[in-house]
């Protein structure tokens, strides 16, 4: 360590000039004195120049010093016990009389830092919001420790005594930690203890974003207790009460949820007060939190039976849903006409009465729009004329590919063997036909008439259970003869008649003219008996317009192909249709294959058997909410591009579903259903937030094209009514690209502040009504969480910079190898020397004595 | 420290001692010199020619200069004497403002801050010698400020230089501070009066405002397109204080690719913005500048903004089986995916991320890890229990694995419940009773675990879920959005991390429970890396505020201090008990020469 410094150097040289002189002067002297004299005198006088010279050099010595500074910083926040502040003036005082300290500064700090002339004064440091006292509802611990850094005296050891509980709420105290180091400041931390033991506090309100009118969602009240305790919260709309639990708070952090409906649009306050046992602060027993309530979903429904759509509109009126019922013939028919819909039901409508554009309509609106869509099956929904391959089967969780087979089923195949069918067309006559008895079950019936001017039961109708002995008799028959249908065609009636089934079906093939005969009449009689024919009419040579009108008649379908390649095709097809039921109208129950939001709270166990339901193929990605019994789609979800849309597949009226109408569940059900698929906002294209920071509003919008791209150059303004009732507009301030911010000071006052996105450049109507309006209430201050002492932070301030955490008294006074560097000046000392050795000079010179004792004079 | 102070009763009996001593031995008669001679013929004419008084005024003037000499010496020890004369000791309290703007420069090409410095010091200099100041400035950056002499109070004062960025605060100062709380002080404030600071009742301000030309850039950042995420566009906010519309050249650089160059014309006092492709560039660190004719702030023409690197991740997928999560993973273009078995799956090079699908191997793998329904095991967090049909009721929205994800429509039939240590993973998705459902640990290699199987929900089914998927693997895979920090202390929340420049050079850290700290006194792009990964910082001005330099609430200043350093120096160094010490050396010396030389006698 260098322990003498100089400042300057010049006086020196100075000296070395000015001593020549002196020097030459007394070798030269015309004084007369003795030689011995002269040497003395010249000593004299260089001794007294040299001391003059050194003490103009500044030079200083560097003392080791041990003398202490300290200074003591006190938290007198809000969130530390009184008590505690008594203690640490007491604490303080010890350590005075223990360490008797050079120099002591005593510091008060909350928001800001004062000092006290004692530890005593610190208890008459005024507390509040207010230019003289410090506020209490604000913890600043970079503010207190930045105080006492300049309360230290220079050049002594420097302690810092912080007493706090740790939890800043403003300020980082690892600022200071540069300077503390620089400086050689030892911090110690003496942890506060807070201010009650048993206080439990509102810490926040959590609600989803995009809530409705009337839609029922979960708000969860986070709660800090200090200690296990009992409480009562409280969920408060604006001055209402929305809902009371009795809670069981552990310690730490909890959470509460209330399911909650609210009744009112745009921002909606909710408040919630917590009233625990044992609670002793009760600032921090209140928060309100702004929700932002969109008006009731807009629902279109359009119905294929009008006089039943009461049953669903009044059901979902009820749950707060705003519907519009229509005709089928009064839907939109582009999407744009949808889009003032959240959601479409689209109930028992025949696909021809819908038509293509409403399909490709609705299709847009659910899939680039994000529309939702309920669609709800009945009678008219499927059949030949159903959605088959349609743009809104595209968007629908289910294809109508019917996936039920009919139990009871007679089928008779009526096959022309006369001799133009020799050969392969007859052979594909046969394949055909053992193909479609595959595709039967064994309960199923089944029997051939093959024919040429007379019938034959080649096989007769019976339970197709004897499948291989069929098979047999039908590889059998071969071609010989004319045709003549009629005959058959009254075999398979005769046959079919009086079979007890419900679908009993007829399938003819013939290649050729038949002798004329009065089908219509025999045709009719058929289907009074409920036997449906359907025809395939085989190479150019066959009676074409008969086999077409037969079928028609016959309420079955005609086919006409010019090979006989095609025949075992259109058989299987045909037969498939038979087999598979597109409707199956028996009573089945609901079973739930899937939990979801849409069946929260809906006990299906009660649930009255529907009538029927529509069959239906799930596609790969979709949900399956509810199943029949043998696992049938019922209920069916999914998510189709931007859009959800839903299918039931039994009707949600008086017919399928006519003891539902009834059922509690039942609006229960639709209305969660209809919710679940409602368009939501995805805030991507308008994404207007505000939120605290501090003292000020951060009010943030980020703004999407249609596209996609970034919405550049816009100069939103906020209209901003503070809590004061002030209005005023403030302009956002491009960001980002697409993003724009703004940051507001707001008052605390009665009420919230205000924030509304006004139109401007870029900022046309349907955006701001898109961004909707937001508000800030009035938090207590973050200093009323009271929450432990954060002793990591304290610990690791004191590690950090050489002090200790929870020391003793005499600790923060403890050597610790420290030691002050103490300037002392020399410049005086060499000052006196030289004005004696001045004296001296002159005295040798100026005494007789000194003549005589030198030999002078 | 001062030594030999004495009162005046005291000086003044120094004074009369020396002076009495001096003139007491002055009052002596030498004894005539005796010299041994043939005739005293000679000498006595030559004594009857010499006029009588001549002797007289040599011993007047050969007392005057010893007593000068010695009352020299005197008065420069009797310095307290000096400095009452000259008024009480006063204790001043400077405080400089130190933010940004004081770095504008003006006119006659120099700063604010150089006129700061020059009126502090003119303070110093006409202040008294026995005058005592504290030092403050508006940065902290003053360790602990003690009230000081004035030489060293220059010294102090030439270490001062104005901050680049960080938020300016009047000093804690009181009537404590210092060591001086029985002294009465004033507090002097010099400022451009551009940050809005509160100051304390009786504070006088000194104003170093001059208007300046100044552009900057006030804002600039890099977003990925929402329509293809491997797009970028970048932004740039140039704003202009001066009192003229400037022509602005605005200048975007990174890897990759040329800078890419626009001009903008902003207005006066006005802000203009440009919207410019960037993704074209690799990706990494992106520099932005403008140029602008008559800048009077360099620290707000550079900005940094971050790019996310495109590469292709290796995925390894290991699974018995999942198409839709497998289908998932191959529409993510950035994934080149392997599926592995599980009887397959050994740790391995060559995957970036795994995907485990309902298996969890033994020892945490090499690479980050999703893992969707896992068992339990020793490296990942406890397993609670498993609840049937929970609700997802809140989830950190601001981690980036949830980035523009909502939990609220996925729909779970049965799922495990994690009990995470506190500290060692975050919870990123919970119940409304609290239960863990979906939880990440940050430390490397990291990982991310799904409670619930997809084909126990319906998260699969939604349209986030690929972004789930490709959310997860960016963060897993390394590369986290960088974060923007005012420049000044910057607080990186990694423990122990090695903090590195653009250039690869080191930067000083200081490490403190769960963070980092260093200092960024200019615009840049720092990595911090440590055990809990690695974060990208950048560190920018962009501030309308410190942009905006003639925001001020002062007057301009109508005659800068313009004291130079040197001549403050001289002033405070020529104290009178100095020049008192140089005049008696020299006196001395004049004496001596006059003596020898028989001038005087």
């Amino acid at each position: 360590m260098k322990h003498l410094v100089i400042d300057a150097w010049w006086p020196m040289v100075l000296l070395a000039v000015l001593a020549a002189l002196v020097w030459v002067a007394a070798r030269h002297s015309e004084s007369g004195m003795s030689v011995a004299q002269r040497r003395w005198l010249t000593g004299l006088r260089l001794a007294a120049m040299a001391c003059v010279a050194i003490a103009l050099m500044r030079p200083a010595w560097l003392a080791t010093g041990n003398d202490v500074s300290v200074v003591y910083a006190l938290d007198v926040s809000r969130s530390v016990d009184p008590q505690f502040v008594d203690a640490a003036i007491r604490w303080m005082e010890g350590a005075e009389a223990v360490g008797k300290p050079a120099q002591s500064r005593f510091v008060a700090f909350a928001d800001r830092a004062t000092f006290a002339d004692s530890p005593a004064a610190i208890r008459k440091v005024p507390l509040g919001a207010g230019r003289d006292g410090l506020d209490p509802t604000i913890t600043d611990i970079e503010a207190g420790l930045d105080a006492a850094l300049y309360g230290f005296t220079p050049h002594q050891i420097k302690r810092l005594v912080l007493m706090t509980d740790g939890n800043a709420t403003r300020g980082d105290l690892w600022n200071t930690l540069d300077r503390l180091r620089h400086d050689n400041v030892r911090v110690f931390t003496v942890p506060a203890s807070v201010r009650a033991g048993h206080d439990a506090w509102v810490e926040g309100i959590d609600v989803p974003a995009g809530l409705h009118r009337d839609e029922p969602f979960i708000a969860t009240v986070r709660v800090f207790s200090q200690a296990a305790t009992r409480a009562t919260l409280r969920l408060e709309r604006g001055d209402k009460l929305v809902a009371q639990r009795q809670v069981a708070l552990v310690e730490g952090p909890n959470r509460i949820a209330f399911t909650v409906t609210l009744a009112d649009t745009g921002p909606v306050r909710l408040t919630a007060v917590l009233a625990a046992d044992g609670d002793t602060v009760p600032d921090n027993d209140r928060m309100a939190e702004s929700v932002q309530v969109q008006g009731r979903p807009r629902v279109l429904y359009a119905e294929g039976v009008a006089e039943s759509a009461h049953f669903l509109a009044d059901a979902l009126k009820r749950d707060g849903l705003d519907v519009k019922t229509v005709a089928i013939a009064d839907m939109p028919t582009v999407a744009a006409g949808f889009g003032a819909y959240d959601a479409v039901i689209l109930s028992d409508a025949a696909a021809k009465d819908v038509g293509e554009a409403r399909m490709q309509a609705l299709a847009g609106y659910v899939r680039d729009s994000g529309g939702g869509l309920l669609f709800a099956a009945g009678a008219s929904t499927y059949g030949e004329s159903g959605y088959r391959d349609t743009a809104l089967e595209k968007v629908l969780p289910v294809t109508f590919e019917a996936q039920e087979k009919r139990r009871d089923l007679a089928l008779m195949i009526v096959l022309d063997r006369s001799y133009s069918m020799k050969g392969r067309k007859l052979d594909l006559a046969k394949a055909a036909t053992l193909g479609a008895l595959d595709l039967l079950d064994e309960n199923h019936r089944f029997g051939v008439i093959t024919f040429d001017s007379l019938p034959e039961m080649t096989v007769p109708l019976a339970p197709a259970r004897g499948k291989r002995k069929a098979e047999a008799l039908i590889s059998r028959f071969t071609a010989s003869g004319q045709t003549n249908i009629y005959p058959a065609l009254q075999a398979a009636y005769r046959a079919l008649v009086d079979v007890p089934v419900k679908s009993k079906h007829v399938i003819l093939l013939s290649d050729g003219d038949t002798q004329p005969a009065d089908f219509p009449r025999l045709v009719k009689r058929m289907a009074d008996a409920k036997i449906t024919v359907s025809t395939v009419a085989v190479g150019a040579e066959a009676d074409k317009a008969l086999m077409e009108s037969i079928a028609k008649l016959g309420q079955g379908r005609y086919y006409f192909t010019e090979s006989a390649e095609r025949v075992p095709k259109i058989f299987i097809d045909e037969t498939q249709r038979l087999v598979n039921q597109s409707f199956i109208e028996e009573p089945v129950h609901a079973v739930v294959r899937r939990h979801a939001e849409a069946l929260r709270g809906i006990d299906f166990t009660t649930a009255p058997a529907l009538k029927g339901f529509a069959s239906t193929k799930p596609r790969d990605s979709a949900e399956l909410y509810l199943v029949t019994e043998s696992g049938a789609p019922l209920l069916a979800h999914w998510q189709v591009g931007l859009g959800k849309a839903v299918v039931f597949t039994a009707d949600v009226k008086n017919r399928w579903g006519a003891d539902w109408v009834g059922w509690p569940g039942y609006a229960k059900l639709f209305g969660q259903l209809v919710r679940e698929t409602l368009r939501r906002d995805t805030a991507e294209e308008t994404d207007f937030k505000v939120t605290r920071d501090g003292g000020d509003a951060v009010v943030r919008l980020s703004a999407l094209g249609a596209d996609g791209a970034f919405r550049n150059g816009l100069a939103p303004k906020v209209s901003v009514r503070s809590a004061g009732g002030e209005v005023r507009t403030v302009a956002l301030r491009q960001t980002g690209p697409g993003r724009y911010e703004a940051r507001v000071p707001v008052a605390d006052g009665a009420g919230p502040a205000r924030f509304e996105l006004a139109e401007s450049a870029g900022v046309p109507k349907a955006m701001v009504a898109k961004a909707g309006v937001r508000e800030l209430h009035r938090a207590y201050p973050a200093e009323f969480r009271l929450y432990p002492p954060n002793g990591a932070l304290l610990r690791s301030l004191s590690e950090q910079t050489g002090g200790k955490y929870a020391p003793e008294a005499r600790e923060v006074f403890a050597a610790y190898g420290d030691s002050a560097q103490v300037p002392w000046p020399l410049w005086p000392w060499f000052t006196v020397a030289g004005l004696v050795f001045y004296l001296l000079d002159l005295a040798v010179r100026r005494l007789p004595w000194a003549w005589r004792r030198f030999g002078g004079g | 420290m001062r030594l030999l102070a004495f009162g005046p009763a005291v000086a003044l009996a120094l004074f009369a001692a020396i002076a009495g001593i001096v003139i007491a031995l002055y009052l002596l008669r030498p004894p005539p010199r005796r010299i041994t001679v043939a005739s005293l013929l000679v000498w006595s004419r030559v004594l009857e020619r010499r006029p009588r008084d001549s002797k007289r005024w040599r011993w007047w003037l050969s007392l005057a200069l010893s007593l000068l000499a010695a009352l020299a010496l005197a008065f420069a020890l009797a310095r307290p004497e000096v400095a009452s004369v000259g008024g009480a000791m006063r204790h001043t309290i400077i405080v400089i403002d130190t933010s940004p703007t004081m770095a504008t420069v003006g006119t006659d090409g120099r700063s604010r801050f150089d006129h700061a410095l020059a009126a502090a010091r003119g303070l110093v200099a006409d202040a008294g010698p026995a005058s005592r100041f504290l030092i403050a400035d508006t940065m902290h950056t003053v360790g602990s400020p003690g009230f000081d002499d004035r030489r060293d109070v220059l010294k102090t004062l030439a270490t001062l230089k104005p901050a680049a960025g960080g938020m300016p605060r009047f000093p804690g100062i009181g009537s404590g501070a210092g060591g001086a709380a029985d002294s009465p002080s004033s507090i002097v404030f010099i400022t451009d009066g551009v940050a809005p600071l509160s100051l304390p009742a009786g504070v006088r301000t000194i104003s170093v405002f001059e208007p300046a030309p100044n552009v900057g850039i006030t804002a600039f950042d890099v977003r990925p397109q929402a329509t293809d995420p491997r797009r970028f566009d970048a932004f740039v906010e140039v704003g202009n204080a001066g009192a003229a519309p400037v022509d602005v050249r605005v200048v975007v650089s990174g890897p990759g690719h040329a800078p890419v160059e626009s001009r903008v014309s902003v207005g006066a006092r006005g802000f203009g913005t440009v919207n410019l492709p960037a993704s074209d560039f690799t990706g990494g660190a992106l520099s932005a500048r403008v140029e602008a004719a008559g800048d009077a702030l360099a620290a707000d023409d550079t900005a940094f903004a971050f790019m996310p690197v495109n590469k292709l991740v290796r995925v390894g997928l290991v699974t018995t089986g999942n198409a839709p999560l497998e289908h998932a993973l191959r529409l993510d273009p950035r994934v080149l995916l392997k599926v592995i078995a599980p009887r397959q799956y050994a740790a391995r090079t060559g995957i970036d991320v795994y995907v485990f699908d309902r298996f969890t191997p033994a020892q945490a793998p090499i690479a980050p890890a999703l893992l969707i329904r896992p068992e339990a095991a020793a490296w990942l967090p406890a397993i609670a229990g498993t609840i049937a049909v929970p609700a997802i009721d809140a989830w950190l929205v601001d981690h980036p694995v949830l980035d523009d994800i909502a939990l609220r429509d996925i729909q779970i039939e049965r799922a495990v419940a994690f009990k995470p240590v506190p500290g060692k993973a975050l919870v990123l998705a919970r119940t409304a009773a609290g239960a863990a459902l979906v939880t990440a640990s940050e430390t490397l290699p990291r990982w991310v675990a799904v409670g619930f199987a997809l084909a126990d929900t319906n998260f699969a089914y939604q349209a986030s879920f690929p972004m789930f998927l490709s959310n997860a693997i960016a963060w897993l895979s390394g590369e986290p959005p960088a974060i923007g920090r005012p420049l000044g202390t910057v607080t990186v929340p990694i423990e122990n991390a090695r903090v590195t420049r653009i250039d690869g050079g080191r930067v000083d850290t200081r490490f403190v429970p769960g963070a980092t700290l260093f200092s960024a006194e200019r615009a840049g792009f720092f990595t911090a890396e440590g055990a809990a990964g690695r974060l990208r910082v950048l560190a920018n001005v962009a501030d309308p505020a410190v942009t905006d330099v003639n925001a001020s609430t002062l007057a301009p200043a109508t005659a800068p201090a313009a004291a130079p350093a040197a001549s403050a120096s001289a002033s405070v160094a020529w104290e009178p008990w100095f020049v008192l010490l140089l005049a008696s050396l020299l006196l001395m010396s004049v004496e001596w020469l006059a003596y020898h030389r028989r001038v005087t006698e």
